[in-house]
């Protein structure tokens, strides 16, 4: 009987047919750009991203969010067609606005936004200079801070060093062992308190030095972390230097 | 063939009541049936008991079904117990701090409204003050589940009534409540069952909800609701979540939340409640957590069993036991030490010091005559004794000797930092000139000509992995069963129960909300009384009382970006000295809005104890993590994300900010 009803119930589920529904192939592409200067907003990656809906269907659509590569661009090749709301969302710039209705499919689109950033890491500089006890060498690394905006900014929480072995650096690529309350400036400010001559730029030049192995290359940046939302860093360009082998 | 099939069938009559089914008629009508009714709410009651993992493989609450989480007991919760994201201790759980595992117990939630809503239609089979006893016994069960709803998302659906399957689907679909109303839907079931609940205080009342376990539910709730008040406003979290008061309550309701707190605890203190203790302080404080304390300490207890006795998937056994204590006869049989103090916690309490610094800023170590020295001292309190295992310290179940000695130095010609860098746990050109360590425990080993211990028989040795022996020095000690014969000290083999809620825990509360309230009305009686609440803490424990400073220094702007006063951290630690390993200072420090500033990238950090050859004495070393797991917390995480299957469901629900 058991097996009577199983051949009918096998026989019941007709219809089996492969998945022929074909992968999603629309495109996107773009860069965020930097309201202030006009040129790519340079970030690392999993710091900044754009957050997507996909509107054609649902009134509450589950979001994707777009990694933003190091340079400031951005793209996919594996959605699928239809219309979307895109907003430029992780990130350390001013909130900006959602762009509606962008429409995706497999010509492919591009699509730029344009941010502020909260502030520009600038006069970044690192250099090689004597080690303490423990290294012969040291990377002593310097930078200032500029805000195209004075007022209303989060709080800073911090300026931190970041050394790689490798060109991805940033919050999202670094060497741990510099990421401790040894290797940074605890700021805990708002900017006013930073900038008191109220000239854009903060008054001082934030210094961090750190003991390094010889032999080695470092790809060396600065950045500054905001207290909003996201925890999101402004981040210098980076730069290269090689330690000598003694 | 479908007609044959068809034709197999029988044509019995099918519209019968079931009769192997209780239904609600025989169930409501008596105490014990009531009992039964509430058997599952209470078996799924999100309580962070020893059964509670934080994160990893089979994260959750103890569970009678399989909804995203754990079922019945798994073997190891304590490979992600609550402590170890919270520096009290360190083990394997401090991955994924946020915590998120889709938590959405409206199933439950759903049977508690049954009863709520027709048990009046019984009120005829009970006395007026046992019916609304039991009604509020339901009412705490349901603040019980909305509490941890709210701790995670803030604002939730608020569902009050029994909703019909069968109605219209947008009348299904609730939107979340302010995060504010949810608080207060919290407040007015537990106000109902603090001034209805049963009084009485026998061990059996104690493992049901009373209205003392509703007052106890009552101060930490609105604690949690007035911390948000005050402080979400500094984490600058911003968007529409935020915007419609689904995150965050307006600053202007803390000192209300305080108040509520504050007179639930004067409520459990007018009961008569008070703190457990005796002539040994130590060993009266380890009582708190294994004996039966109704007459004093005890408000709300979960008993647990032999895991032949209760049922399998009830989750009341655990593995604690083998997983606090080292491998050894009499000691933990399997696995060992999942979880090991660390000096950050240690630190926190009174006791010997260390080190001394030196004039460039330096430490060197002290010299002790034996290891013992640290703890056997009227120096160290009796609550850190009570806690923690040190080196010498006698398991009292097993009477062993646990040694754990973390190796030798021929000689120490440098500082501390040499031998102990704060963020760096690799070996150094210092450890290679004068530091012997051994993979294996108790091995014995030639140094310069002579044998030497090189260190204790359970731990440190660096061939042994994470587990199994003690690598920080020190020994999880809080709850480990200082009566179980050793056949017990094995997986699944624990029966101590769990202390959902002890007077301590009102007391740390009261401290918390009498100062707060303070702070929010200028008023310096209120902040002198929450001291008296902290040194009688501190008195039970075998400490020294504090004083209030009278002009307290602002700590809080450079360690978390917004003011806390020196006095108010003091009571915040005193928590913590009070609270540790019991599943409470990872959600502090959540409340509080200070996980994100202090974890980031933060080490924890050993308490190892050398014997140095040169001097014939011993020194204590704090040494990074050897196991190099460091906490991170971000600070999206103060709020859990809506479970996506749930928003698939119900698109009215509103996602948080920052998901």
């Amino acid at each position: 009987m058991t097996i009577v009803a199983g051949v009918l119930l096998l026989a019941g589920v007709s219809c089996m047919e492969i998945d022929n529904f074909d992968a999603p192939d629309s495109k996107i592409e773009g860069t965020i750009i930097d309201k202030t200067t006009g040129k790519p907003f340079i970030t690392d990656h999993g710091t900044s991203s754009i957050r997507i809906w996909e509107v054609s269907y649902s009134t509450n659509p589950t979001p994707q969010d777009l990694g933003v590569r190091q340079d400031g661009t951005y793209a996919n090749t594996k959605l699928f067609a239809g219309t979307y709301d895109m907003l430029p969302r992780s990130g350390a710039w001013w909130p900006c606005d959602t762009t509606y209705n962008v429409k995706i499919g497999p010509k492919g689109t591009v699509q730029n936004f344009e941010v502020t950033p909260y502030t520009h890491v600038v006069d970044f500089d690192v250099k090689m200079v004597p080690g303490g006890a423990d290294s012969q060498y040291a990377l002593e690394f310097t930078c200032r801070l500029e805000a195209p905006i004075k007022e209303g900014l989060p709080q800073l929480t911090e300026i931190r060093p970041f050394l790689s072995l490798n060109n991805h650096c940033g919050n999202g690529n670094h060497l741990d062992y510099y990421y401790t309350n040894t290797y940074r400036v605890n700021l805990r400010a708002m900017w006013a308190s930073l900038d008191k001559d109220g000239d854009g730029y903060t008054d001082n030049t934030y210094t961090i030095t750190c003991p390094v192995k010889n032999g080695y290359k470092y790809w060396c940046r600065m950045g500054v972390k905001f207290n909003d939302t996201y925890e999101s860093w402004n981040l210098s360009e980076i730069k290269e230097i090689e330690i000598p082998q003694n | 063939m479908a007609a044959a099939l068809l034709g197999l069938g029988s044509c019995n009559e099918m519209n019968l009541e079931p009769k192997g089914q209780l239904d609600e008629g025989v169930l409501f009508n008596s105490e014990s049936g009531v009992r039964k009714y509430f058997t599952i709410l209470y078996s799924d009651m999100p309580i962070e008991d020893l059964c509670y993992k934080y994160a990893g493989d089979g994260k959750g609450y103890v569970n009678s079904r399989s909804a995203g989480w754990h079922t019945g007991n798994v073997w190891e919760p304590q490979k992600g117990y609550g402590s170890t994201v919270a520096a009290e201790t360190t083990g394997r759980g401090n991955d994924d701090m946020g915590g998120q595992w889709g938590y959405w117990p409206y199933d439950r939630i759903r049977d508690v409204n049954v009863f709520i809503n027709n048990f009046p239609a019984y009120k005829d089979f009970y006395t007026e003050a046992r019916f609304n006893e039991l009604m509020a016994e339901a009412r705490f069960i349901r603040a019980f589940y909305y509490f941890a709803l709210a701790k995670r998302y803030g604002g939730v659906p608020i569902v009050a009534e029994v909703q019909d399957p069968t109605a219209e689907i947008s009348t299904l679909q609730l939107p979340r409540s302010t995060e504010y109303d949810t608080w207060m839907f919290i407040h007015d079931d537990l106000q109902f069952a603090m001034d209805n609940g049963a009084s009485a205080r026998t061990a059996d009342a104690l493992s049901r909800g009373s209205r003392w376990s509703a007052a106890a539910l009552m101060a930490k709730s609105m604690l949690w609701a007035a911390s948000v008040a005050k402080y979400n406003q500094y984490t600058g979290i911003t968007g529409e979540a935020t915007d419609a008061g689904l995150m965050g309550i307006d600053p202007s309701y803390a000192k209300d939340f305080y108040k509520y707190a504050y007179d639930a605890c004067k409520f459990i203190s007018d009961g008569g409640f008070t703190l457990h203790t005796g002539a040994d302080k130590e060993k009266a404080y380890t009582e708190i957590f294994i004996a039966d304390c109704s007459a004093d300490e005890d408000i709300f207890v979960k008993h647990y069993g032999s895991d032949v006795v209760v049922n399998w998937n009830s989750g009341l056994y655990s593995s604690y036991d083998s997983m606090t204590l080292p491998l050894g006869t009499g000691l933990a049989q399997n696995v060992g030490c999942a979880i090991q103090g660390v000096w950050e916690m240690v630190n926190l309490y009174e006791h010997p010091a260390i080190s001394v610094e030196n004039p460039d800023g330096t430490h060197s170590p002290i010299y002790f005559n034996r290891l013992e020295d640290f703890w056997d001292t009227p120096e160290m309190e009796p609550r850190c004794r009570a806690n923690f295992f040190f080196s010498g310290m006698t398991e009292p179940a097993s009477g062993t000797v646990i040694d754990m000695q973390s190796g030798v130095y021929k000689q120490f010609p440098g500082t501390c930092e040499d031998a102990a860098p704060e963020d760096s746990n690799g070996e150094n050109e210092y450890h290679k000139a004068n530091r012997v360590r051994a993979s294996q425990p108790g091995t014995i080993q030639d140094v310069g000509g002579t044998a030497f211990k090189i260190n204790g028989t359970h731990g440190y040795a660096t061939g042994t992995g994470d587990e199994g022996y003690i690598y920080t020095g020190i020994g999880v000690r809080k709850y480990t069963n200082y009566n179980a014969p050793a056949e017990q000290r094995a997986l699944h083999k624990s029966q101590q129960g769990w202390k959902v809620f002890r007077y301590g825990e009102i007391l740390a509360d009261w401290a918390e909300a009498a100062y707060e309230l303070g702070l929010e009305t200028g008023s310096d009686a209120l902040k002198a009384e929450a001291f008296t609440y902290v040194n009688a803490l501190r008195t039970r424990a075998g400490a020294h009382p504090h004083d209030m400073v009278s002009d307290p220094e602002d700590i809080g702007t450079e360690l978390y970006g917004f003011p806390v006063d020196e006095n108010l951290q003091y009571i915040r630690d005193e928590r913590k000295r009070e609270l540790c390993i019991e599943n409470q200072g990872e959600w502090d420090q959540r409340r509080w809005r200070t996980a994100h500033s202090i974890y980031q990238n933060f080490w924890v950090h050993t308490l190892s104890g050398y014997y140095v050859i040169s001097e014939g004495k011993y020194i204590y070393l704090n040494e990074a993590n050897p196991h190099g797991r460091t906490l991170t917390f971000n600070k999206i995480n103060y709020y859990e994300p809506i479970p996506g299957g749930e928003i698939n469901k119900n698109p009215n629900l509103m996602r948080n900010d920052g998901y």
